[in-house]
């Protein structure tokens, strides 16, 4: 009796579960039949676009104007697809000047999509439900992807048709054009170009306490020894003059942190180091990852040395983004690293010290140039020549920098009439542009066009660049290129170097914090070629080769 | 007949909206056994079997992941359930209502804490050079630990902060059915000689059973499912080797942005996991003669 | 109430230690809990990087009001509460109306294929379909951008219903229902009229927790809300909070001074947006904890 129940509401149960599913399934064949469909309408739409041009009649096929502002007379509304603003010191993108000049003085009505997280976002191109464009969001591989299915307008040749500046700029810069290109030789997506010196060869700042050095009669150190002479020396003087009685003499986040991490102390012994501890190139152009290397043992012992006599604490190990930026603006801290200098009057930027190991003292290397996938027209678009001028309108250098830097209406940027730009110091108001992950094309021409208002932050910078950092860079040769790999390359990659960051990153930080350094040395580097250290470099290296021979 | 015809009446609503909104997309499933291309559509990316799953099983860390997921969820299991019951019975017998109602009002409110400030407390109380804990060990003249870089420490942070968030807020369907139980039986009782505790022996936990029963058995059907934010904030160079669980793992291989059918491959295997232990455990309980959540 | 009747009875010894100890682990729960939640209320009021480096730990250091500033400053947070307060009510009534008749047509034992319905929904709460089937199938009934996205596909909680199941199936007396049955009433009338108000405890809770649950509920909005008009209060608490890793590598000047907001407004926000749901629970909880039940129906 028990039984011939359960077996009914087992059957039951399947016919629900049964029923419930053919919608889905039946929505799966759906989306099979749209993708065609959709993939017909591009095709026409292209062969319209090539017999429209053919019979000149381009007034009645496309919506833009050849030349000039507006770019369309008709009214046209696009709908973008974006990121939320990033944080809360920035406006929606409709609400920003820099959007408001932007529609004013295009014509074309923008229409904002929000894409609030990356599952949202992985979501829209999963689901195929596409804005008209998108600006600055997907992957390599969404936009791969979406491309193969059809869904991704190719911006080749309507780039040629409708965009000077761009096809310009791939024109003169072959390695950006490599860098976008896909596999199948189409550009999919447009970068966001960044040639800005300070950002583009400077990582962080190495800051140390200038008043406290003046109290104490010291002078900026020179080399490794003096650094640590001058810790030792915030530390001993601690309660006395303005240095306060629980003073941190360094702080650091972590050590392989891209914003504030311990690299630099790496780099001070002529390590070559990158981002946040990623490979490098070496001289011969192949790839080189430097943490276990015998190089890194003085350093490494060095650091340590700072841990044990208490000079940087502990917590340095486990301190969160939160922490460390309280603690560097606390007016606690004698020295650290960091992307901007909070405090002008107290702390001052110095150079990498000399080790006394004979080699060149490095500062940290980045490369971010050139940001993939800034700016995506769908096949969706019913006006792919006006969302290709409006791409052309702000590659314009009025237009980059505005998105940069300010706009001229907010009177943050100052148009001058031989079209330089001064940019002044926009405080800590709102941004009224949209989002760094916008698409622009700010070249170093158009950068040597700007000048920066003394007290802007990025002046310190630009001028530290110029006069302390500039002979300690990495060569660019030496930086390694994120490049568009295969789907393979990229999965197994990813796994090994989560496998050999994790190893690394734990085994460095007990280092710091129980010493045995020199004895723990052998099985580390046994133990990173055991998780796959050979085989990782060997797909960069794979990677890196066909990039080149394309 | 008829009255059963009403019964499925009010049952009815919920079937279909659960057939609709959890049954009808359950044919996503199969993307764990699946290449998903978006292009190809469900039905025409490519099949590849238990690819996806061999690629988390015989991924270096599939063990201690697999073991620190199941390690917190257990410990915190053992921690966090017995607290609310003893909290529910404890504030059963206090006779002043303004107390009791004072202590349910505070005990209910760590539960609107978001995990982003209680990680910043656990930071402040714990750090090494000034937190609170450690200015009062130095004060009693003992050394100063690295709390936040402690396996051992992650692991009581975590479930001490998770029995502080939850255990007034997991009470309160104990208190319900408290306030349930009959008054006159405990009058009778009274009347029998029956002490406090023997009361709570005999007619509170009675009348608690059922509850504790399903809570346990849904509870255990946790096991694989550690939440993702706390261990993530918590996470650090340092306790990693604590802190790796299968949600903090997958997510930073960042192969779930790269292959759909891997991270529904990984849930799936949770959702298996997790399902067997409740389906045993119910199994147990019946078998014993007591509740079965079905 | 069971337990405070006996306070005019004298009690044993043995009695009496235990309620000195009852008293202790009620007020170490009181204290356990309090603290930290005070922490919170200093904090918000307190200079973060006093508070991030470990100075406040009794009372407010560095007096600000900057943090609520900030939080009632930002553009969307009345937009935010208006809509949070419209999920809750019509979620929460949505939720009630289809869990607790379903969950009372379970407790009943004679119900024909019982137990394969409770398996039906015991599943839920281990397997699903993924993100992204569910986004198909919302984006194809148009709920997408809507504000029954909010309520209507997560209807029914399965964990939720069980514990109400349970309720029901304990706390109605069979006897009850065996009258109603001679009396030839129908299984509706029965639960309008006997079970459901025999039942406040747990309506009371069920309301509870599916109104904190809509109350702290964001991840639907973020997947399937695009308007920011429609977001709900947690999602503007939580993007006014964000810290992604642009911000991260762009420290400058501009954000810099409202990175340091962002500190001292992560405490002010916890104050803010649970406030109307800490002043809601005195209200529900005087459904259990007086016992509203007993005696109610004896006659």
């Amino acid at each position: 009796m028990k039984k011939t129940r359960w077996n009914k509401s087992v059957s039951l149960l399947l016919a629900v579960a049964v029923l419930a599913m053919l919608p889905g399934c039946s929505s799966g064949g759906k989306n099979g039949q749209s993708t065609t469909a959709a993939q017909n309408e591009t095709t026409v739409a292209g062969s319209e676009e090539s017999s429209g041009e053919t019979q000149n009649a381009e007034e009645i096929v496309n919506h833009a104007k050849r030349e000039g502002l507006p770019i369309t007379d008709e009214e046209i509304t696009l709908i973008v697809g974006v990121n939320s603003p990033t944080s809360s010191y920035q406006l929606p993108w409709e609400d920003t000047n820099w959007i408001k000049m932007l529609q004013e003085a295009s014509g074309v009505k923008l229409e904002f999509r929000y894409y609030e997280s990356n599952d949202s976002i992985a979501l829209m191109y999963t689901s195929r439900d596409y804005p008209d464009i998108a600006i600055g969001i997907g992957s390599d591989k969404q936009i791969q992807e979406a491309a193969l299915g059809g869904d991704i307008v190719p911006l080749n040749d309507l780039m040629a048709e409708w965009s000077p500046n761009w096809s310009s700029y791939f024109a003169e810069n072959d390695l950006a054009r490599r860098l976008v290109t896909f596999e199948d030789g189409n550009i999919y997506s447009l970068p966001q170009i960044a040639e800005i010196p300070y950002d583009l060869n400077l990582r962080d700042m190495w800051l140390i306490n200038k008043v406290w050095l003046d109290e104490l009669g010291l002078e900026i150190p020179k080399t490794t020894d003096e650094y640590y002479n001058v810790l030792k020396a915030f530390k001993e003087n601690a309660g006395k003059g303005s240095i306060p009685e629980d003073v941190i003499p360094l702080y650091t986040r972590n050590i392989f942190q891209t914003a504030g991490g311990a690299l630099d102390i790496f780099g001070t012994f002529g390590v070559r180091t990158q981002g946040n501890g990623t490979v490098t190139l070496s001289d011969e152009g192949k790839i080189e990852y430097n943490y276990a290397t015998d190089d890194m043992i003085e350093p490494l012992l060095y650091l340590r040395r700072l841990y044990e006599e208490e000079l940087i604490p502990y917590d340095c190990l486990t301190c969160s983004q939160d922490d460390y930026m309280m603690m560097t603006r606390s007016g606690k801290v004698g020295s650290f690293f960091s992307y901007a200098n909070p405090d002008v009057d107290t702390y001052i930027a110095m150079a990498p010290v000399d080790s006394g190991n004979g080699k060149q003292p490095l500062t940290r290397g980045q490369v971010n140039w050139l940001s993939r996938n800034k700016f995506t027209i769908f096949s969706t678009c019913q006006y792919p020549e006006v969302a290709m001028r409006l791409a052309d309108l702000i590659a314009d250098p009025v237009w980059t920098i505005q998105c940069r830097y300010g706009t001229t209406e907010s009177g943050w940027v100052t148009r001058n009439e031989d079209d330089t730009f001064y940019i002044a110091n926009p405080g800590t108001d709102y941004w009224d542009t949209p989002d760094v992950r916008c698409l622009f094309l700010l070249t170093e021409s158009v950068f040597n066009r700007i000048t920066l208002a003394e007290d802007h932050s990025h002046a310190e910078r630009l001028s530290m660049w110029e006069n302390v950092y500039k002979d300690y860079v990495i060569p660019m040769e030496n930086r390694y290129q994120s490049i568009l790999m295969t789907e393979d390359q990229t999965l197994r990659s990813s796994e090994l170097s989560k496998d050999l960051n994790d190893c690394r990153n734990t085994t460095f930080a007990n280092w710091m914090l129980n010493g045995g350094i020199e004895e723990g040395w052998d099985d580390y580097v046994k133990q990173m070629q055991n998780l796959g250290l050979e085989e990782y470099l060997s797909i960069l290296q794979e990677a890196y080769d066909s990039f080149n021979s394309k | 007949m008829r009255r059963y015809w009403q019964l499925y009446i009010l049952l009815l609503p919920a079937v279909v909206s659960m057939a609709v909104f959890h049954y009808g997309p359950m044919y996503g499933i199969m993307l764990a056994f699946k290449d998903y291309r978006p292009y190809l559509g469900y039905l025409g990316s490519p099949w590849v079997g238990f690819k996806h799953f061999l690629r988390f099983f015989r991924s270096n860390k599939f063990w201690p992941v697999m073991y620190n997921t199941m390690f917190l969820s257990a410990y915190s299991m053992i921690a966090s359930f017995p607290l609310p019951i003893v909290l529910a019975l404890c504030l059963n017998y206090i006779p002043s209502v303004r107390l009791k109602k004072l202590v349910q009002n505070i005990t209910y409110a760590p539960h609107f804490v978001s995990t982003v400030v209680v990680v910043s407390i656990l930071n402040v109380f714990f750090a090494q050079s000034y937190g609170l804990v450690n200015n009062i060990r130095e004060s009693l003249g003992l050394s100063r630990e690295l709390y936040m870089g402690s396996a051992a420490a992650f692991r009581h942070m975590y479930v001490w902060s998770g029995v502080w968030s939850g255990v007034g807020w997991s009470s309160i369907i104990y208190f319900s059915s408290l306030s349930a139980i009959d008054e006159t039986m405990h009058d009778a009782a009274k009347v029998d000689g029956a002490g406090i505790l023997q009361r709570i022996r005999y007619i509170d936990l009675p009348m608690l059973k059922p509850t504790i029963l399903t809570l346990l058995i849904l509870r255990v059907g946790d096991l694989l499912s550690v939440g993702f934010d706390k261990v993530f904030l918590l996470q650090n160079d340092l306790n990693l080797s604590a802190s790796e669980t299968i949600s903090t793992y997958v997510y930073s291989m960042g192969i779930g942005n790269q292959q759909y059918g891997y991270s529904i491959a990984v849930g799936l295997f949770e959702s298996v996991v997790n399902l067997v232990m409740v389906l045993t455990v119910n199994h147990i309980s019946k078998k014993l003669g007591e509740t079965s959540i079905w | 109430m069971s337990g405070t009747k006996g306070k005019r009875v004298k009690l044993s010894a043995s009695e009496q230690v235990f309620m000195i100890v009852n008293h202790l682990i009620a007020i170490f729960f009181l204290i356990a809990c309090l603290y930290p939640l005070w922490f919170v209320l200093i904090a918000s009021f307190s200079d973060p990087t006093l508070v991030t480096s470990g100075k406040v730990f009794i009372w407010p250091k560095g007096f600000t009001i900057e943090g609520y500033k900030a939080i009632l400053e930002e553009h969307n947070i009345w937009v935010g509460y208006k809509n949070t307060i419209l999920y809750t009510v019509v979620g929460t009534a949505y939720n009630l109306c289809l869990t607790i008749p379903a969950a009372y047509a379970l407790s009943v034992r004679e119900l024909p294929f019982r137990r394969g319905f409770n398996l039906f929904f015991l599943i839920t709460l281990f397997v699903g379909g993924g993100m992204i089937p569910t986004y198909l199938l919302i984006n194809k009934l148009h709920l997408v951008n809507t504000f029954a996205v909010m309520v209507i596909p997560g209807g029914v909680g399965a964990w939720n219903l069980i514990l109400c199941r349970n309720f029901f199936s304990t706390n109605i007396p069979v006897e009850l229902k065996d009258a109603t049955r001679i009396d030839g009433g129908s299984e509706l009338r029965f639960f309008f009229q006997v079970a459901l108000p025999l039942s406040k405890a747990i309506l009371a809770v069920m309301l509870l927790f599916f109104a904190v649950g809509h109350w702290n509920s964001f991840r639907p909005a973020l997947l399937y809300l695009r308007d920011q008009e429609k977001h709900p209060m947690q999602l503007v608490l939580r993007n006014l909070l964000l810290n992604t890793s642009v911000t991260n590598d762009y420290e400058d000047a501009y954000n810099m001074k409202r990175m340091m907001d962002m500190q001292s407004l992560k405490y002010g926000v916890i104050i803010v947006s649970s406030l109307p749901v800490l002043v809601m629970y005195p209200f529900i909880q005087k459904y259990f904890v007086k016992g509203v039940m007993v005696g109610s129906v004896k006659g």
